[in-house]
């Protein structure tokens, strides 16, 4: 990383951890987790994995919170603040600029889960529970979902009010899940109804047909439940390691496709 | 060949305010340079576009025609940054940092080590009168403090070519003074200096050329001495003596005539008269206090171009 790009992911970083309603969120799920002990307690025999299920949700909710809230604002404040003129009027490409701000947070994110996974590991020992290395398989791939989210804010941060990105970021967030259950529903009809008119003439219907079928691809591609292997672990089903290397490496490819869309938006940008 | 620290050649900019709305041209066809080692004073209104051309320079805005040259390069390149300073209009920093940790924040975009931040920071706060507010957060400065901070931050690369915009707007007199003395001082230091501001009586105190920016346009551009009429553009008599005196009638036109207490003020604008006026002083018995010539002031030219478009 070259230190330029590092001296602003550490500005990022800096920013967001003074932030005194980050320190708000790391208690409320610090709360969280800890209220998982409660629940535990009256469940016979699935306390550890009640404990382990909210903590792994209590750490993915808390990421995504950051991730999209201070990840909307990554971009556009600076340009709201006015802070990117003196910024940028150093020897600072804009390029440069997006993965600095990309780091910084990621960097934070990064932390908050170290952190709650720590903590998750604490109460776990209180109940003599076994170091389950599985538990950092989900952590990982909840870090690496939470990446490609922070990449999203950045994508519409770097043209869209806080507002509006926000409601894309959630709307990705929660489409992203919902991927499974919307192949395995509607996908299967669109293609049912597709296969009857295939190698008839074109009209209206067999246009429209096609346009959805090619969405449906779209939004398969888009699918966030490669990394949501929160309830394997829990329930303890064996998850690969080859599953994590080639889910962090799908998480990557997006990495590198919202990166490299931020970067195109935000060159073309004037900063009025 | 002595490379123009700016060139600006036939630069255009439009703006769309609104999807649908028609563009509106905020700099039009502009044409300038400015010599290395001199103080340039862009001035004009509001919205007459000077903060425009300054991002321009800084690419931070692209111009839709024409092109911008720094020392020779394209403004679009990282590499022309190394040797420029900017200012910007209003400055915002990051609250949340504290005094010493803005400079070492900008320093490390210029490769400066750990131990030259350091001693950097000390230099320039010192500079800029700020060394005794280390570890304070900016949210705590006030606008005058905020204002040096952001000379600190402009000079931290120690640049050629500094580019102020508004650097004295919304101060007091003594932060004005204070960021007067500063320029003065990168001036002395052999640095080429562009500032923009509406404050014209400071400009023409700072500043070798001068360059009038009305609606867009380029109106006037060059050194001072020069733009402005070096002649006296009227003489001020002031006498005294007298509770009742009767101006003569033929001076009319020529000259104005007003009391101030048991002073009499005679504006003289045709020098012919002036020998003619002060004889009519001593035949009314009124004694000669003082004689004030006025020449062509940066604010009479800025008004005449202002009128004229």
């Amino acid at each position: 990383m070259s230190a330029r790009i590092w001296a602003i992911a550490l500005n990022t970083y800096r920013e967001a951890i003074r932030q005194k309603i980050l320190y708000a969120l790391v208690l409320f799920t610090v709360v969280l987790i800890l209220f998982s002990l409660f629940l535990g307690q009256l469940t016979l025999g699935a306390d550890t994995k009640i404990i382990k299920d909210m903590g792994l949700a209590s750490i993915m909710i808390l990421g995504a919170i950051m991730s999209i809230f201070i990840g909307v604002g990554l971009v556009f404040k600076e340009i709201e603040r006015k802070t990117i003129y003196t910024l940028l009027s150093k020897p600072v490409s804009r390029p440069e600029f997006i993965l600095g701000k990309f780091f910084g947070l990621s960097m934070t994110i990064g932390l908050e889960v170290i952190s709650m996974t720590v903590l998750l590991f604490l109460i776990l020992s209180f109940y003599k529970e076994p170091l389950d290395f599985n538990l950092i398989k989900a952590v990982i791939l909840i870090f690496v979902e939470l990446c490609v989210v922070t990449a999203v804010a950045l994508v519409f941060s770097s043209y869209s009010s806080s507002f509006m990105s926000i409601l894309f970021c959630v709307g990705f967030l929660i489409l992203g899940h919902m991927t499974d259950d919307f192949a395995a529903v509607i996908a299967p009809k669109i293609r049912a109804s597709l296969s009857q008119v295939e190698g008839q003439p074109w009209d209206g219907g067999t246009a429209i047909g096609y346009i959805l079928l090619g969405f449906v691809r779209a939004i398969e591609v888009l699918n966030l439940d490669h990394f949501a292997i929160n309830a394997k672990v829990v329930h303890g089903v064996p998850v690969t390691w080859a599953w994590i290397v080639s889910s962090t490496f799908f998480g990557f490819c997006w990495l590198i496709l919202l990166l490299s869309l931020a970067i195109f938006l935000f060159k073309r940008k004037d900063l009025q | 060949m002595k490379l123009k620290a700016v060139h600006f050649e036939n630069v255009s900019k439009d703006f769309k305010t609104d999807f649908w709305k028609k563009k509106v041209s905020a700099l039009c066809e502009i044409n300038f340079s400015v010599e290395p080692g001199t103080i340039f004073g862009l001035v004009g209104p509001n919205g007459a576009g000077k903060t425009t051309a300054i991002k321009i320079m800084m690419g931070l805005i692209r111009p839709t025609k024409g092109n911008v040259t720094i020392f020779g390069n394209s403004v679009e390149g990282r590499a022309v940054k190394r040797d420029i300073g900017y200012l910007p209009e209003n400055a915002y920093y990051y609250d949340y940092l504290r005094t010493e940790e803005v400079i070492d924040f900008y320093g490390r975009f210029f490769g400066l080590s750990r131990n030259e931040r350091n001693k950097k920071t000390d230099e320039l706060l010192e500079q800029v009168g700020l060394f005794d507010k280390k570890g304070l957060r900016l949210r705590q400065f006030s606008k005058g403090m905020l204002q040096r901070i952001g000379i600190a931050q402009a000079i931290v690369n120690d640049p050629k070519f500094v580019i102020f915009d508004e650097p004295m707007s919304g101060l007091d007199p003594i932060g004005r003074k204070e960021v007067r003395d500063i320029i003065l001082r990168l001036g002395d230091q052999g640095k080429t200096i562009l500032f923009s501001s509406h404050i014209l009586t400071d400009v023409e105190a700072l500043c070798d050329y001068v360059g009038i920016i009305i609606k867009g346009k380029l109106k006037a551009c060059g050194p001072i001495g020069e733009l402005i009429q070096p002649r006296v553009k009227n003489t001020e008599v002031i006498f005294h003596g007298k509770e009742a005196v009767l101006f003569p009638q033929k001076f009319e036109k020529k000259a104005t005539f007003r009391s101030s207490g048991a002073q009499w003020i005679v504006d003289v604008v045709d020098p012919d008269i002036l020998e003619q006026v002060i004889n009519w002083g001593k035949s009314e018995k009124l004694q000669l206090v003082a004689m004030i010539p006025h020449k062509e002031t940066l604010e009479d030219l800025f008004m005449k171009q202002v009128e004229e478009s």
